[in-house]
């Protein structure tokens, strides 16, 4: 692994040399900037090109290559890429005729809260948003820039929502959150902060407050109710940060959590991964039986017993949604 | 001449539009308008009391009519013994009741009317127009004393002592008159209209065969007598008739002269007049825990809906079943139960053309909104008739549900539909109301279906609410099966004859 990183490392410099020698600025990045900072690793990227010296563009990440074909007027072009954790740079080719013209180079990064290695980023990255009043002003030709969403009523064909058309890839994963899949995105992205992101009060307009079991908590009541009457609370629900395991929007995982559960419990609980899978600790019996899961003898959320420990009548629900 | 052409130009336009708009007309109308006020505001309620008709002593020595008087008294105490003992045994619930509440009948004393033995007239020398005699006789006319009304001038024969007619009715006739409304014949003196003053064959000397076509000689529309009623009119050729009307007569409610309340009523009609008799429907709309806005605070209460008198449509109902309640339902209507909006009826009904079979059907046994919501008032939201479920998810086990009392149960509770029969919405032979019903997450009826009316085909809804949201159900229906993709899970398919696997 440590071999591919640094010959996909020498390889980007020797590209980046490359870059050096061109002479025009044929293309730019507009978003993201420069050692940015994400949180989803699929992103949009918006690149402006002059059309009349380039009718294709490379845009290569560490996962995946993908070209675009340029018309002979679209100075502005947006693709939908996907990111790794960590530090990722995605390189822009621009060629004409078969030729490189031009190649600009973006630096981001994806923070994550499961896992420990991606939970602080180096602090030259710094977040960013993209809807805002000058950056909007450059899509208004070709998109709706407005939320044309009614409040509380989901579009009847998902397709007619002015989000859909540049977001869509965030609900393509198997399981749906039903407010994502609908559409509704205004009930979370109002554009208020919450007590967590104050710093980042007006920045953008469809900011999503954090922390945010204020909203999940308005339909999902009965857990609200079983939760807080429990002994001991597990600390993403008592801090209110129910999307630092599940993603609102989409997830290949049932229950709509962001990895296979045992993985997200593994990133924090580091200590756990050696004792009860490799050394089959009589700590902990999940060690020995192999087929089972920490979610099977531990409540994620919340119990009365200690080591968040189920009882009788908190088995987990197994059925997945089909 | 210019101010004389001036003033010939104003006339001729005056009579143009005079007679080319009808405003001769108009002014003539209201012109007897407020004539009618003015003359029922200065010379109107009864002229009695300035009426002075004394007969002198002597005259009253001579005859005694006080024994006759008080036989009849006598008799009709004893009548209202009889009714008080009645109602107490009906009643079965010792309670007092004054004999003053009990509506009187009218006692004329003929102590102050007596005549001279001499001037009496025998039955036989009564002129041969009033022979033979009829079954009721008016008592002066029983007893030959024509002079109480008559002169005895013969060179006029029938002339009456006074010139009109109303004094000397009232000179022994004091009772009445005493309350807030009066009937209008009385109020304009016209006893003749009703009375005959000699003699009958129905009681009360009336100029009818009955006292309901008395009354409909006036308030019927299609009436030929010239002297009819301008308003209230009585349709009483349609199917549905109160009950009183029919078993005894309109007498029941109205009282012929004069009245504390509206439309000569004897109780306040738009409520306590019903509920006199209708003490079941009383408990119902005064004790139940969720009231109708309908009954309970609006301005006619139960005349909102029913008609007192007689309707084409059950239960008395003004309109059909549906068109009644339609007509406060045609809005958003404020909610007595919670302060919230109650759904636009009218509109959600014509912009969805699937309608509910009660809604559809209006007219058959279980039709109309009385179906399922109970207008007077019910222990159940929404005023339903029997319990059902406000929540969107509720086990339908062990639950006594109200769709179920139309509905088979079986199109829920079995797992797999042995013979296809029992329900269409199965994939293959696995029951799908099964499948969505019977989990612990089981949801309810309303969760899919719409109650009233639908765009689309079983009443599926178009939307259903999840709390306070409202998403779509997408369904599609594909003439042997279909699809829904509602917000619960992504797009599934079933069909009845080529299985699509779900529930499996």
């Amino acid at each position: 692994m440590r071999r591919l990183k640094c010959f996909v490392f020498t390889v980007l410099m020797l590209l980046s040399s490359v870059n050096l020698l061109a002479k025009e600025n044929l293309i730019q990045i507009l978003s993201p900037q420069d050692y940015s900072l994400h949180r989803e690793a699929t992103i949009n990227i918006v690149v402006k090109v002059t059309p009349a010296k380039v009718d294709e563009l490379k845009i290569i990440t560490s996962i995946e290559e993908k070209s675009v074909k340029i018309g002979k007027t679209a100075t502005m072009n947006c693709k939908n890429i996907l990111l790794r954790l960590g530090e990722n740079r995605v390189t822009i080719r621009a060629y004409k005729d078969g030729k490189m013209v031009d190649e600009q180079i973006a630096r981001m990064y994806v923070a994550s809260d499961i896992f420990y290695e991606f939970r602080y980023p180096p602090i030259q990255y710094k977040q960013t948003f993209f809807h805002t009043d000058t950056n909007e002003a450059l899509c208004k030709k070709c998109h709706k820039m407005t939320s044309n969403e009614i409040k509380n009523v989901a579009f009847i064909d998902v397709k007619e929502s002015n989000c859909y058309v540049c977001h869509s890839h965030i609900t393509k994963d198997k399981f749906g959150h039903a407010p994502a899949v609908n559409w509704l995105c205004g009930a979370c992205h109002n554009g208020k902060a919450g007590v967590e992101n104050m710093q980042n009060q007006g920045r953008s307009k469809y900011l999503a407050a954090q922390p945010v079991d204020q909203e999940c908590f308005k339909c999902h009541k009965s857990n609200y109710k079983k939760w807080s009457k429990a002994r001991y609370r597990h600390e993403p629900l008592d801090s209110g940060n129910c999307n630092k395991c599940h993603n609102p929007h989409s997830s290949p995982y049932s229950k709509f959590v962001r990895k296979p559960v045992d993985e997200i419990c593994l990133g924090c609980h580091k200590d756990k991964h050696i004792k009860a899978r490799e050394l089959d600790n009589s700590e902990c019996q999940g060690g020995i039986d192999k087929t089972k899961e920490c979610v099977d003898c531990h409540n994620p959320h919340a119990s009365n017993r200690p080591f968040f420990l189920r009882d009788k009548d908190d088995q987990r629900d197994k059925k997945e949604k089909r | 001449m210019k101010k004389l052409v001036i003033l010939l130009v104003i006339v001729a336009v005056g009579i143009f539009t005079f007679q080319h708009y009808g405003v001769a007309e108009k002014l003539a109308k209201f012109a007897t308008i407020v004539g009618n006020i003015t003359y029922s505001l200065s010379t109107a309620k009864h002229a009695y009391e300035d009426f002075d008709y004394n007969i002198s002593d002597e005259e009253l020595e001579d005859i005694n009519v006080t024994k006759l008087a008080n036989e009849f008294k006598s008799s009709i105490d004893r009548k209202k013994e009889a009714k008080v003992k009645a109602l107490l045994e009906a009643q079965k619930v010792p309670k007092e009741i004054a004999l003053d509440e009990i509506r009187e009948e009218e006692v004329v004393h003929h102590t102050k009317t007596k005549i001279k033995k001499a001037q009496l007239v025998s039955l036989d020398a009564l002129p041969d127009k009033f022979k033979p005699l009829k079954k009721y006789l008016h008592e002066p006319f029983k007893m030959g004393a024509c002079k109480i009304c008559h002169t005895s001038k013969h060179n006029k024969p029938g002339e009456l002592v006074k010139k009109n007619i109303v004094d000397i009715c009232y000179g022994c006739h004091k009772t009445r008159y005493t309350k807030k409304f009066d009937h209008k014949p009385v109020k304009d003196g016209k006893c003749m209209d009703c009375h005959d003053p000699h003699q009958s064959n129905t009681k009360k000397l009336l100029k009818a065969d009955s006292v309901n076509n008395l009354c409909l000689k006036c308030h019927d529309r299609s009436s030929s007598f010239k002297d009819k009623a301008k308003k209230k009119f009585v349709n009483m050729n349609l199917r549905v008739k109160h009950k009183p009307i029919v078993k005894k007569n309109c007498l029941e409610c109205h009282d012929a002269h004069t009245a504390e309340y509206k439309s000569l009523l004897h109780f306040d009609g738009k409520m306590d007049l019903c509920l006199d008799c209708h003490d079941e429907i009383g408990d119902k709309v005064h004790d139940s825990k969720y009231k109708h806005g309908g009954v309970n605070t609006s301005k006619k209460h139960c005349l909102e809906c029913h008609n007192p008198h007689a309707t084409k449509y059950k239960k008395l109902l003004q309109k059909n079943p549906v068109a009644t309640c339609l007509q406060c339902h045609d809005k958003q209507v404020k909610s007595d139960e919670d302060g919230g909006m109650l759904l636009n009826i009218k509109k959600h009904l014509k912009e969805n053309p699937n309608w509910h079979k009660p809604i559809k059907e209006p007219n058959g046994k279980d039709g109309g909104c009385g179906a399922c919501h109970d207008p007077h008032g019910s222990n159940n939201f929404s005023i339903l008739r029997k319990s059902f479920t406000k929540n969107f998810y509720d086990n339908f086990e062990n639950k006594d549900f109200f769709c179920f009392k139309c509905h088979e149960e079986k199109k829920v509770s079995m797992q797999y539909t042995e013979d296809g029969n029992i329900t269409n919405f199965r994939d293959g032979d696995v029951n799908l109301h099964y499948l969505h019903v019977n989990d612990r997450k089981g949801r309810t009826c309303r969760a899919c279906h719409d109650v009233h009316a639908s765009k689309y085909t079983h009443l599926i809804r178009s939307y259903t609410d999840f709390n306070g949201v409202k998403f779509p159900l997408r369904y599609i229906d594909t003439g042997t099966g279909g699809s829904c993709a509602p917000a619960c899970h992504k797009k599934f398919e079933y069909d009845r004859f080529e299985p699509k696997g779900i529930g499996r």
